[in-house]
């Protein structure tokens, strides 16, 4: 179990047994605290965490003596050190955060993935297999994947389009198996198509394929584009091997626009790429 | 009292290379939140056995139409066991269609990603009146003290506990036997007196002998594919309401309990012969 696990099974157990020596209810110290009272039952069941002024009301609520309130600190203070991010987001690595964050403002992003898929294009069960899910994350991480996915529908948003290498979808399948990457084309499709089973399409959002015999042979690594309101200018996050990197100067945004339009130039466009991917899908199907 | 259950089941883990009957049922009724592995399946049951589909409305419209009979009747407090994903209409928004702000709904489900949906709902709709906690139905003390700590619910006031479409899954034991009628005992002793208790249950009993022959096909798929079924006789299923009283009409076809209940927010759905709706279903009160 990773140490991240222990603590919280272990603040699960300090907290529970406080609530339940008041004695409480989790509906009324939610009522007391303003916590929803599924936090405090995922808190107790050890798959969610609190932050510090949401533990700092709990102790104040239940009357938690000093030493075990100590104690609730300090595990809450360990755990914000370790997974979570921003209360809801979790295995975010650090660098990737600050475009995470981006993108819950961003009024456009141009993105070029061409070895996995960029997390508001993951279907739920490509995600899960991703993160090799077990119980106690799969709550975060849906929710966390739904807030991504809300980009999609935020009124400001003028366009998100994203050239996706064919290879990706290759690697997948090999990784993840047939019906994981069959459901992660369906919600491609979903995205994409207007005509779709769910018809989530949307025209200021695009998916644009480049198959494998475009024949570029040098191609660039994965970057997103990123717009922002007002004043807050753009940036280019480059994702490495090594962590992430954030190019904000003038000249690097327009070096990787000009980028983008040239991979953008040898995909295909929407329709075509469609049709790609039922075709794509057809031949996943027959394996 | 019946005999005691162990509560002995390690919690169910994210099975993400199955297909889910949750999902399955999901998509059956039209839902978004089913993967290509679910919807593989259904569509493979479904060319096996068309009914399927309109079978499985037939009971999500018995769950909306109990639920309503039961408010009718002065319950506010529903205890939803194996309540699934909640993307089609569920328990709660029923009760809160009938009278607002006064029901309260604790869904159970043994699988994560469903609870995890569940919650995430409820937690957008912002109300504390209902929560969803993942428990296992097979150990019924275990999960009974789960509800309760979630402090909606108050034991010395009639409950109503729905097992719909539940227990035709095997709830197998560590060797492999189906303990449905075992654990439902159970839940009956647990319920305060005044309590309701409905369940929804596949028979092949009494549906035409086409129709039996599909449910012995069908009941294979889903014995390789997804989870063990059950098919219980007429006598079984009354079985399992012990010594509490049916409400009228007593144990009968879906479409033919309350369908006055039905209400205009939902289609009714009518088979030329009921029989063929294949689900037996009731409403019994705790003497």
């Amino acid at each position: 179990m990773p140490s991240s696990s222990k603590e919280r099974h272990e603040l699960a157990d300090v907290i529970k047994k406080a609530r339940t020596g008041a004695p409480m209810t989790q509906d009324e110290l939610s009522h007391q605290t303003g916590l929803s009272q599924s936090k405090i039952h995922r808190v107790e069941a050890a798959s969610a965490t609190l932050t510090m002024d949401e533990v700092n009301q709990v102790i104040d609520v239940l009357h938690v003596e000093p030493t075990t309130a100590r104690h609730m600190r300090s595990l809450t203070a360990s755990l914000a050190r370790g997974v979570p991010y921003s209360g809801i987001v979790r295995k975010v690595p650090p660098h990737a955060r600050r475009y995470m964050d981006a993108e819950t403002v961003a009024l456009e992003i141009l993105s070029w993935h061409e070895l996995r898929l960029p997390g508001p294009l993951q279907s739920e069960h490509y995600m899960l297999k991703q993160f090799g899910a077990n119980p106690i994350d799969v709550a975060p991480l849906i929710r966390t994947r739904k807030h991504r996915r809300a980009l999609f529908r935020r009124p400001d948003l003028r366009r998100y389009a994203c050239v996706l290498a064919e290879e990706a979808l290759h690697r997948a399948y090999h990784a993840f198996g047939r019906v994981t990457i069959l459901d992660e084309i369906d919600y491609l499709l979903d995205l994409n198509d207007p005509t779709s089973r769910n018809r989530q399409a949307d025209t200021r959002s695009s998916i644009h394929l480049l198959p494998i015999e475009t024949g570029m042979v040098h191609l660039p690594p994965d970057f997103s584009i990123v717009v922002l309101p007002g004043n807050r200018g753009s940036f280019v996050y480059i994702e490495h091997v090594a962590g992430g990197y954030y190019a904000k100067s003038a000249t690097d945004v327009q070096t990787a626009t000009q980028a983008w339009q040239n991979l953008h130039t040898k995909a295909l466009d929407r329709s075509h790429t469609n049709a790609f991917l039922v075709d794509l899908r057809k031949r996943f199907v027959s394996g | 009292m019946s005999e005691p259950i162990q509560d002995t089941f390690a919690p169910a883990g994210v099975d993400l290379d199955r297909p889910s009957i949750a999902r399955i049922y999901d998509y059956y009724l039209g839902g978004v939140a089913n993967w290509a592995i679910d919807r593989e399946f259904a569509d493979r049951a479904m060319q096996a056995f068309p009914l399927i589909q309109p079978i499985a409305k037939a009971n999500r419209l018995f769950l909306f139409r109990a639920v309503r009979h039961l408010m009718g009747l002065g319950v506010r407090q529903f205890v939803d066991l194996g309540a699934g994903v909640p993307t089609m209409g569920h328990t709660h928004s029923v009760a809160d269609a009938y009278e607002r702000g006064t029901a309260r709904v604790v869904y159970v489900d043994n699988e994560p990603v469903a609870v995890a949906h569940a919650q995430i709902l409820l937690e957008e709709e912002g109300d504390r009146r209902h929560t969803a906690i993942n428990a296992d139905i097979r150990a019924p003390r275990r999960l009974w003290d789960q509800v309760l700590e979630t402090g909606l619910i108050d034991p010395d006031k009639p409950v109503a506990l729905l097992m719909i479409a539940v227990l035709h899954v095997q709830q197998r034991d560590e060797r492999g036997t189906d303990i449905g009628a075992d654990i439902v005992a159970c839940y009956r002793d647990l319920l305060p007196s005044g309590s309701y208790l409905a369940i929804s249950h596949v028979t092949d009993e009494g549906v035409p002998a086409a129709i039996g022959a599909k449910l012995a096909e069908v009941k294979q798929m889903y014995d390789a594919s997804t989870s063990p079924v059950i098919w219980r006789s007429h006598r079984e299923i009354a079985d399992l309401f012990g010594d509490f009283e049916l409400l009228d009409p007593g144990l009968t076809w879906t479409p033919n309990w309350h369908p006055e209940e039905t209400g205009s927010q939902h289609a009714d759905l009518t088979f030329d012969d009921p029989s063929k709706s294949v689900i037996y279903a009731a409403v019994g009160r705790k003497p």
